[in-house]
This record gives structure tokens, sequence and C-alpha cells, in this order.
């Protein structure tokens, strides 16, 4: 399938910053940097390990919170999340099938999906505090 | 004229090399395969072999599944070709549902490289012939997600129907489920295993020649020698 209709971004990293030249953003006829806040309905896609697939990488994160002076955390498991920008609206039955062939491996993981309609900022962090270190947006062309 | 077997290279294949080296030593041709290439050039028989295709991204073998030449590997081993899957090859191999069940992370984490003591435990036409039943055999490993699963119907079937190709001894190197390290299809024509066959194939770079034995069972199931059934 061809990837350029698509935006696959990957849930543990930040994304990079980009110009819309098309979809959504575009459409109001100005020029959206990622960093800035923009309209795009995105589907996210939620993968786990199924429940009965040991996950060491999760123990290992719950054997670290004593150290963040956390007692009474009882399981911790640990998945990815995906996102998936479509040129157009999202189809949902189109990433089902990404899921289920790719994004997912049924043997091991079941998978969720939904779609993301929410106004926010593109690279999907939590809005930092005002002394935290993270850089400006860059200001829209006007 | 001489057998011909393709090693295929995905993006981030490592052992693709070594996987032919042992080719040659067996004594038949090998016939580099392009992931990208769907001709498999009319090669007799196919190895996957290990690496880190894409980067392991998303998952070992997740993305190489959908290579043009595995479509066409896909519809040829339903005609009986052999393959070879080893380590990233036989990630690719689950993922792309030939074989069943699926490699995860170590269950310890660590990546994890060494000599690692094996049984073979079914001796089979195709690429086992040349092994006796129960051999003890040495053979390199090094991976971070060879850890076996499938769930528990899955592997009672594969124990029933003789598929346990070979098991860990001597400690489990991964957490892989009945200490499984090689598996194999129903019909036998495709074998999967996390250690590297390819790395013990002569005294000098390897703990023992006892991975040669894996290739020249292809060449001598290929050659029409009747085969060694051994213990099902």
């Amino acid at each position: 399938m061809p990837l350029a209709l698509y935006q696959v971004r990957w849930g543990t990293f930040v994304s990079f910053r980009e110009a819309h030249t098309s979809g959504p953003a575009a459409d109001s006829g100005k020029i959206c940097v990622h960093s800035q806040e923009c309209p795009v309905a995105r589907v996210v896609v939620d993968v786990m390990l199924k429940p009965e697939i040991l996950d060491p990488q999760g123990q290992a994160v719950a054997g670290a919170l004593p150290r963040l002076g956390v007692s009474d955390v009882t399981s911790v498991r640990i998945g990815r999340r995906i996102e998936i920008e479509f040129a157009g609206e999202p189809d949902l039955d189109k990433a089902r099938e990404i899921a289920d062939k790719l994004l997912a491996n049924p043997v091991i993981e079941d998978f969720s999906l939904h779609i993301d309609t929410a106004l926010g900022t593109q690279d999907g962090t939590v809005k930092p505090d005002s002394d935290s270190q993270e850089s400006e947006p860059a200001e829209a062309p006007a | 004229m001489s057998t011909r077997v393709g090693v295929v290279t995905f993006p981030g294949s490592l052992d693709d090399g070594d996987a032919a080296r042992a080719v040659r030593l067996a004594g038949a041709d090998a016939v580099g395969l392009w992931h990208a290439d769907p001709d498999l050039h009319g090669v007799d028989a196919v190895v996957l072999p290990g690496g880190f295709s894409y980067g392991d991204y998303l998952r070992g073998g997740a993305i190489a599944r959908f290579a043009p030449v595995m479509e066409t590997i896909a519809d040829a081993v339903r005609d009986g070709l052999p393959v070879l899957g080893i380590c990233n090859g036989f990630q690719i191999l689950c993922e792309a549902h030939i074989l069943p069940g699926a490699l995860i992370r170590n269950q310890h984490m660590h990546f994890r490289a060494r000599d690692q003591r094996l049984r073979i435990e079914a001796v089979q036409p195709v690429w086992t012939n040349a092994f006796t039943d129960s051999q003890e055999v040495v053979i390199p490993i090094k991976h971070g997600e060879g850890r076996y699963v499938a769930d528990e119907r899955t592997l009672d079937a594969l124990e029933a129907n003789g598929q346990v190709v070979a098991r860990y001894v001597g400690g489990n190197p991964n957490g892989a489920q009945r200490d499984i390290a090689a598996i194999s299809n129903v019909a036998g024509n495709v074998v999967g295993i996390m250690p590297h066959p390819e790395h013990a194939v002569d005294a000098l770079t390897g703990p023992s020649t006892d991975g040669l034995s894996f290739f020249t069972s292809m060449l001598k199931f290929l050659a029409g020698a009747p085969a060694d059934q051994g213990a099902s």
C-alpha cells in the first residue's frame, strides 16, 4: 500500500515538524506548522500484548517504581500507540486492516483504535509548565 | 548440475553472507535473492538469514514479511519448496504465518550471544535427516527477541505432530515455551530456527560443525537420497 497517502507516527517519539500543504489545515487557507495547534483528524491505534503473554518489560518498569517512592502499583504492562493521518477523511476500516495486518501481531497482541479529532498540538505531548525547557513553537507565516 | 540455494537479503540482514558460505561448504551454489525481486531465479531451496531486517522496527520481521520475494516464497512453500528461516528469518516466517506462534523479547530482557546446546527432537526428511534422534549439538545463538510463544493448543499440536525440531538443553537462553529452539510446518519443508547453524560450519570459526548438517540434510533431500524417517 502506498505509504505516501498516510503519515504514520510512532507514539513513543516526538514527531518532526512539517508544513501541511494539503488536508483540512491547508483548506482553511493557511499553512500550519505541526508544532502549532491545527485540527487534524487521525486514527489512533493502541496495541497491547495479550493478557496471557508475560511482559518482562512492564515488570522491569514496575520494579523501578519503588525508586520513585511508589509502592502501591501491582502491575505495569507496556504497549505501543500509533497515530495514522489520512490524506482525506480518516478511514476506520482501512486503519483496522492496517492494524490487523501490520501494526499488531494477532498471535500475541490485541489492538483498539479510535478517531482522534481533538484540537491540539501536533507533537502530542502534554503542554509543558512555563518553567520547563520545551522549545518555543514556530510562528506561522501571516 | 549443482543444486541452487537462494539466500534472501532484506535491508538490515546481517548473516546472509555466512548463510551463503554454509550453502557452499555443504556443496551447493548460493544464489543471492533480493527482497524487492519476486523472482526466485529457479532456486531449489531458500534460506531467510539472520539480522535486523528493517531495524526490527515495529516487531522483528513484521515489515520484511511484506517484501515482494516473500509473496513468491509463501506460494512456493505450498508447493513444497524447502525454506530455512534462521533467527530473523524465523521471525519473518512467523509474522508471515507460514509457521505458527511468535518470537518475542527474551524473558530476562537481555540480548544473549553464546554457544548453545540443543537437542534435535525431530529427524525429518528435509532439513534434519543428517542428524540422529535426540542428538545434542552446539550452535551459537545471538538474539534479543528469541522467546518462542504460542497458545497451549498450538504447542500441543506441534509436539504431537513432531514439528518441534530442536529444543534448548543446558539452560533456556530466552524463556521460550517448552524450550523450543526450532520448529517446522506440518509438511516439514519449512523450518524456523532461532540459533544460527551457519555459524557452526567449520572448526576455525565456530564451536562445532554441527550446523552444517542442516544444509547437507537439505541437499541430500533434494538429491533424492532415501530420507531417514527417524523417530516421529
